[in-house]
């Protein structure tokens, strides 16, 4: 009988090892990772995998022990145990192994998350007071409420101390689109990301971006997309998909509510500023005929003026 | 001590219901604890039905449930609805964990182990035993009546994170300029005016119904009340396992000579002492917030909701988070530790070998909890905390990972080379092992921060945190059971129907639970209603189907475990003193024990895992001394 709970044990832990092998060995499956679509996704993916072949290792090495250990010492094994109740190099070797693998984790994360998150910071300021760089190509800011995304793409070029005047204020010549992101391919993109509400979180799988929306805050996120998935067709006046990448979705991550799971946007990324361009002036003509100051919600630019990066 | 000053009970009422005796009241929380496991697994199995199958109408189902069908809005018909399904999985991790888990490993075991590990008679302070379990019913009140206030019960998930848990309209504050000129043309005291102004209540009652989240109304106010009085139980009882476990053991039992589950009760005990204040007051903060109208979560310029509008705050809602999260990273703990400690037991008692490396086992515990209090900022990484914050709590939370790993190895290395009986109790155990080993891993996905940028609040999320809660904690929980069940009823649970319950269960948890990590793996957000309506999460549903039918299986196979529970208890075969011949000293008394546990104080020489002792006979040294014959007492009782 102790063979049946050995090999329980067994089945079980490689049927969970089966299953995410197959789900990295099928990408038809659509099991895996989704597209990766920045400079942040690869770095990120490389982490992963990274992490995953040493927690493989681990899960391996210390799972095969006990199933060995079951099958190898039930209470019907002949002779008896020996009292051992501990050694002093066995703890020191099995706390510096995983404590190796630990420090390469984090060794490997720092600049990752550094790079995805520290740039606005300048180092002379203190906690909190952090700033978009000026390099950016495009500076969007980006409002959540409930349900859905606002999207304010600002037409002029912006020093950084006039970011903070137009994500307030704002200037007539901008577009705002609700729930469609557009960017082009090697833009340097600084996302403004507020809220008027409750908490979102602005997450887009294909970038491995994610950043939470917070009351009262304004804050700064940067990516560079690398692949993309659209052109904008000015013959039939509208973006069309360029290669079979399809569809890149955004997504709300934090409870906000109700439908929360409704807050559903959409990621083009143009193959050059051409593109880009020849689709803001087509969007900018096609709202000016609509009005735009009905696409803003009134509240949000007032209640908000003062909050950008309290 | 004091445990000299309370008499043997007298009548049925002192004896089982309004006692003092630390055993009755363990097995209290045991059974208030089965009553919520039922209610927290029902919640569990209906969020799966509705990610198995969105949008599907249950109208078969509601026939049998026509109370649940009222709860629902006609618009949905018989369907489950955006703001009900919040609801559910609110409700099915607060009710989990709040009153399943932590009054199972604390109250239950806690307080029925103690006293007869450590040799005592009783608890320090046994009424406050007593008051730390009755405290518990305000908080079941209020728990199960939310679900019949307007708008049913919480909704804005289990960390109630405002500011959609905590934003009230402000109707009532009066536009400054018409107040002037109301005030310029009626006399003071007009009771005309008086009656226009809202009362007090009237104004508390408005805040109750924040139409921030439909479902949040005054079932958060519920909430808030339930969670604060089931702190005040565990803060009680916390107080109460530190005094006895430092003042009230037998002679000789040294610190370093306790039980590791002894020593999961301490560390845990000290940990919720001091970060339950935290959350009490994080909790009282978001109760004024929604009642008299504080603002301590809400932005100066206060908030803009469509139609309607907060007042203006100055308050500040990462505030709640920082406060939630002291305690509630630590209540992970809380929520594994003893878990650790009882499975530590249990494996050495069926693996006939001494516990190896008690020391690095009780430090590892030790360095847990220490560590455990600088780890929170881990749950915020995305929140838009400092990010240069986030690199430390990313270091602290790597480090953590380490002395987890040392129990791990410590555990491998007393089962290597012992002789394992294989009882529903040690299955139990061995799969607490085998399931935290997958839990931890996972953890450190998390804890690295880029990692966590992609996979953070998606189900890799939940897939680890059931890793840790179901498989272990609960696989923990059922090995105690199992093991201390002739302890506490003088009878032996059925070993067939044991370990049926634990081969079904094992199977079906990693059919629930691992899928949810390839969820994540694709980026599924958690608490999502229906995720079909995103193209990139199609190609996941039928692995969100599989995980709903192997749920709904493990919902069931559970009414085997509590079959055999309700049905030993009566019908079980009578076990003896030490039915599992073991070292500690529970065993030395009767069983179930009497009022005063001991018949005679024991004396203790010795640590508690003596076991492949060639020269003794049975092949153990029993804590108190004595060699004797353990198989032949264990006839005699």
């Amino acid at each position: 009988m102790h063979r049946f709970w050995s090999l329980l044990f067994a089945t079980v832990n490689l049927a969970c090892l089966a299953l995410l092998v197959v789900a990295f060995a099928c990408p038809e499956l659509g099991w895996w990772l989704p597209d990766s679509a920045s400079t942040q996704a690869i770095e990120i993916d490389s982490l992963f995998y990274l992490i995953t072949a040493l927690c493989g290792f681990f899960f391996v090495a210390t799972e095969g022990i006990l199933i060995y250990s079951l099958w190898k010492f039930p209470s019907t094994a002949p002779g008896n145990p020996k009292p051992i109740h501990g050694h002093l190099g066995l703890e020191i070797g099995w706390t510096i192994a995983p404590l190796v693998g630990l420090l390469v984790i984090t060794a490997a994360s720092l600049p990752v998350w550094q790079a995805a998150r520290y740039q606005g910071i300048p180092t002379s300021t203190l906690p909190g007071n952090s700033e978009t760089s000026p390099d950016a190509d495009q500076v969007i800011l980006v409002t959540a409420r409930q349900w859905d995304w606002h999207l304010k793409y600002a037409t002029e070029p912006l020093s950084s101390e006039g970011i903070r005047q137009w994500a307030a204020e704002g200037t007539p010549s901008d577009l705002v689109v609700a729930n469609e992101l557009h960017v082009w391919k090697g833009a340097k993109v600084s996302l403004l990301l507020r809220t008027t509400d409750v908490i979102h979180s602005f997450f887009v799988p294909a970038l491995r971006l994610k950043q939470d929306t917070l009351p009262g805050k304004t804050i700064p996120m940067r990516f560079e997309a690398t692949v993309s998935n659209v052109r904008f067709d000015p013959a039939e006046g509208r973006v069309v998909p360029t290669d079979t990448k399809g569809s890149w979705e955004i997504a709300c991550a934090e409870l906000c509510g109700g439908n929360h799971f409704r807050m559903r946007g959409k990621l083009f990324v143009h193959p050059d500023r051409k593109s880009y361009d020849a689709w803001l002036d087509h969007s900018k003509r096609q709202t000016r005929s609509r009005s735009l100051t009905a696409m803003v919600p009134q509240a949000a630019s007032s209640i908000q003026k003062d909050g950008f990066t309290q | 001590m004091s445990h000299d000053s309370h008499p043997a009970p007298g009548n049925f009422l002192t004896k089982y219901v309004f006692s003092s005796d630390h055993k009755v009241i363990g097995i209290q929380f045991l059974f208030s604890g089965m009553f919520f496991w039922i209610l927290g697994g029902l919640l569990a199995i209906g969020v799966r039905l509705q990610l198995g199958w969105p949008n599907q109408a249950l109208t078969e189902l509601l026939k049998w449930f026509p109370s649940l069908a009222d709860s629902i809005p006609a618009s949905w018909g018989s369907r489950i609805s955006p703001e009900f399904y919040t609801m559910l999985f609110t409700m099915h991790a607060t009710v989990m964990i709040f009153f399943v888990v932590v009054p199972w490993l604390g109250g239950a075991f806690g307080n029925y182990l103690i006293p007869l590990m450590i040799g005592a008679k009783d608890m320090a302070f046994p009424k406050l035993n007593m008051l730390s379990y009755w405290i518990l019913w305000p908080a079941f009140f209020f728990l199960l009546a939310s679900f019949f206030v307007d708008g049913g019960a919480a909704g804005s998930g289990w960390t109630a994170y405002p500011t959609l848990s905590s934003a009230t309209q402000n109707a009532e504050i009066p536009d400054p300029g018409l107040e002037a000129a109301a005030k310029a043309s009626a006399p003071a005291n007009s009771p005309a005016q008086a009656s226009l102004e809202p009362s007090l209540w009237e104004r508390i009652k408005s805040r109750w119904n924040s139409p921030a989240a439909g479902q949040s109304g005054q079932g958060q106010v519920y909430w808030l009340l339930a969670l604060i009085f089931s702190g005040t139980s565990s803060m009680m009882g916390s107080v109460n396992y530190i005094t006895t476990i430092l003042n009230c053991r037998a002679p000789g039992m040294t610190l370093m000579r306790m039980p590791l589950t002894i020593w999961g009760m301490f560390v845990t005990a000290i940990l919720q002492s001091l970060a339950l204040p935290v959350l009490t007051v994080a909790l009282i903060m978001q109760f004024l917030d929604r009642t008299v109208g504080t603002v301590f979560f809400l932005p100066p310029a206060g908030l803009s909701f469509g139609n309607w509008q907060t007042g203006t705050g100055g308050g500040q809602p990462l505030l709640w988070q920082h406060l939630f999260w002291f305690y509630s990273h630590p209540a992970v703990y809380i929520m594994i530790l003893p878990a650790m400690g009882m499975v530590s037991d249990v494996l050495v008692a069926f693996c006939r070998k001494p516990l190896f490396g008690y020391m690095p086992m009780v430090f590892s515990m030790i360095a847990i909890a220490g560590l455990g209090f600088i780890v929170w900022g881990h749950h915020m990484f995305q929140s838009g905390m400092d990010p240069r914050l986030g690199t430390g709590f990313m270091v602290a939370t790597i480090l953590i990972a380490l002395p987890s790993a040392v129990k791990i190895f410590n555990w491998l290395a007393t089962i290597w080379g012992s002789r394992i009986r294989f009882t529903s109790a040690s299955l139990n155990a061995l799969a607490f092992i085998s399931m935290f080993i997958i839990g931890g891993l996972s953890g450190i996905y998390m804890a690295s921060t880029p990692v966590d940028i992609y996979i953070h609040d998606t189900y890799f999320i939940v897939a680890h945190i059931h890793y840790v809660l179901f498989l272990s904690s609960m696989f923990g929980i059922y090995a105690g059971i199992h093991f201390w069940f002739p302890k506490m009823f003088g009878r032996t649970m059925n070993e067939t129907l044991g370990k049926t319950h634990f081969f079904l269960t094992f199977l079906l948890a990693n059919g629930t639970f691992f899928p949810m990590h390839i969820l994540g793996i694709r980026g599924h957000p958690r608490r999502y209603y229906d995720p079909t309506i995103f193209d990139w999460l199609a190609s996941v549903q039928p692995l969100n189907q599989f995980v709903s039918i192997c749920a709904i299986l493990l919902g069931l196979v559970q009414v085997i475990f509590l079959a055999n529970f309700l049905f030993s208890i009566f019908f079980g075969p009578k076990s003896g003193r030490n039915p599992w011949d073991v070292n500690t000293l529970e065993w030395e008394t009767p069983s179930p024990p009497g009022h005063g546990n001991f018949e005679t104080t024991p004396i203790v020489l010795r640590g508690p895992y003596e076991y492949a002792v060639a020269e003794a006979p049975g092949g153990r040294l029993s804590q108190t001394g004595i060699i004797h014959d353990s198989t032949q007492q264990g006839k005699h009782s």
